[in-house]
């Protein structure tokens, strides 16, 4: 089982993405890591030329390209970042805006809405771990419902958030990973 | 009495062209008619380095309304934006204490307007820890055509047009935007089947203008 882990944390607060990445090794996953702090991400500009020029290549080349390369081949996707207002750290959207790739163009109904079908085949679990500034609490419900949107535009068969503004356990990521694993095998 | 001021923060990346900047200058307008002194700055630009945030930062600090426009983007705010609005969020203490108003729009590709409720609702939080009024949020479907023309040329934007003049009024006049104005700005320009029907077209002869019509489903990353 193939995991890959985003981690948007800073070096300071490393140790959530320690535990999420013992958690998959204990469980037998097979883990690569993209370590977004030691990327250059550029911001997607919104040309389109993923879809209508070079179909399923970003136009710009830096390390960007690297999550929609790692994602094609991924059973499961776990996000490792700081909650703000409700959504990722700016570090962590500036990748998945880069994400669209993994998409086709057209428009397709899904369960009564409208969303894009998938470029590559294999469907996924997602599973994101936040850390909320003190204080922010009513944001974990926000990031709840957006990392479940994602995964319903990305057809997931598994979501599942914890959003705290304490230290990860290791024992709370192996039980969530453990889930995931049991629903992509 | 003093002249209110409000700063209308472009969101895309495609700074001053596109959907966020039609409707935002077309609200900005609006403000101006109403007597508002309005500034308008683009997140992506600002953002790039201390000059442009210093002047970002003294614009919303000025500001007693902003008003955010912006593409949905993965179902939340684009990156530039979240990045300028965490930039304002840690410069709080820098801010003159006074009371201060948000509201924003958002469009969307989709053409259903309530798959922007998220970002609208991140939005609100953004309020809440500037200690803003939120003044709420305008969510519009089928938003890739307000990029393709002037707005008061499109002639489905009509409704649309006279509900953000209504929007413009009441944030003019220190009022929240009702909701019915909200919900009218929901609707469809033109009918769900209709837009994904030529949307979908479109993006064949897009790709057919550029020689890839028959890879456009291509994985380049399958079998690595």
């Amino acid at each position: 089982m193939r995991t890959l882990i985003v981690d948007a944390m800073p070096v300071e607060r490393r140790a959530m993405t320690d535990a999420i990445e013992e958690a998959a090794t204990g469980l037998g996953m097979q883990v690569a890591v993209l370590r977004l702090r030691d990327m250059d991400v550029k911001k997607c500009i919104g040309c389109f030329s993923c879809w209508v020029k070079t179909p399923g290549v970003c136009a710009l080349n830096d390390d960007g390209r690297k999550l929609p390369e790692e994602w094609a081949r991924a059973d499961l996707v776990v996000y490792s970042t700081p909650v703000f207002l409700g959504s990722y750290s700016p570090r962590l959207k500036t990748q998945l805006d880069r994400l669209i790739p993994v998409l086709l163009p057209y428009f397709k109904k899904f369960d009564g809405e409208t969303h894009h079908p998938q470029r590559y085949p294999k469907k996924k679990a997602l599973v994101a771990f936040g850390l909320l500034k003190p204080g922010s609490e009513a944001e974990a419900g926000t990031f709840d419902q957006l990392v479940h949107r994602n995964a319903l535009n990305m057809q997931a068969r598994f979501c599942e958030t914890l959003a705290s503004d304490r230290e990860l356990e290791r024992s709370d990521a192996t039980t969530i990973l453990a889930r995931a694993k049991e629903a992509v095998s | 009495m003093t002249t209110r001021r409000a700063l209308v923060l472009l969101g895309s990346p495609k700074g001053s062209k596109g959907s966020s900047a039609n409707i935002g200058n077309y609200l900005a307008e609006r403000l101006k008619e109403k007597g508002m002194d309005v500034d308008v700055l683009e997140a992506y630009r600002s953002s790039r380095d201390e000059e442009g945030q210093k002047k970002l930062l003294a614009s919303f600090d000025r500001a007693d309304l902003t008003l955010i426009c912006f593409p949905l983007y993965v179902d939340t705010l684009p990156a530039g934006l979240l990045e300028t609005l965490e930039m304002l969020y840690e410069r709080r203490g820098e801010l003159t204490p006074k009371r201060r108003m948000l509201a924003a729009e958002c469009q969307s590709g989709f053409p259903e307007a309530t798959q922007i409720d998220i970002a609208l609702q991140n939005c609100r939080h953004f309020a809440e820890r500037m200690g803003m009024e939120f003044a709420g949020g305008m969510a519009i479907g089928e938003g890739g055509m307000l990029g393709q023309f002037e707005l008061k040329e499109f002639k489905y934007a009509k409704n649309h047009l006279a509900l953000f003049d209504r929007a413009a009024e009441c944030l003019a006049n220190e009022e929240t935007i009702p909701d019915e104005v909200i919900a009218g700005l929901q609707r469809p320009f033109v009918p769900k089947w209709m837009y994904v029907y030529f949307t979908n077209r479109n993006w064949n002869e897009m790709a057919k203008g550029n020689g890839v019509r028959g890879r456009i489903k291509e994985k380049p990353h399958l079998g690595r």
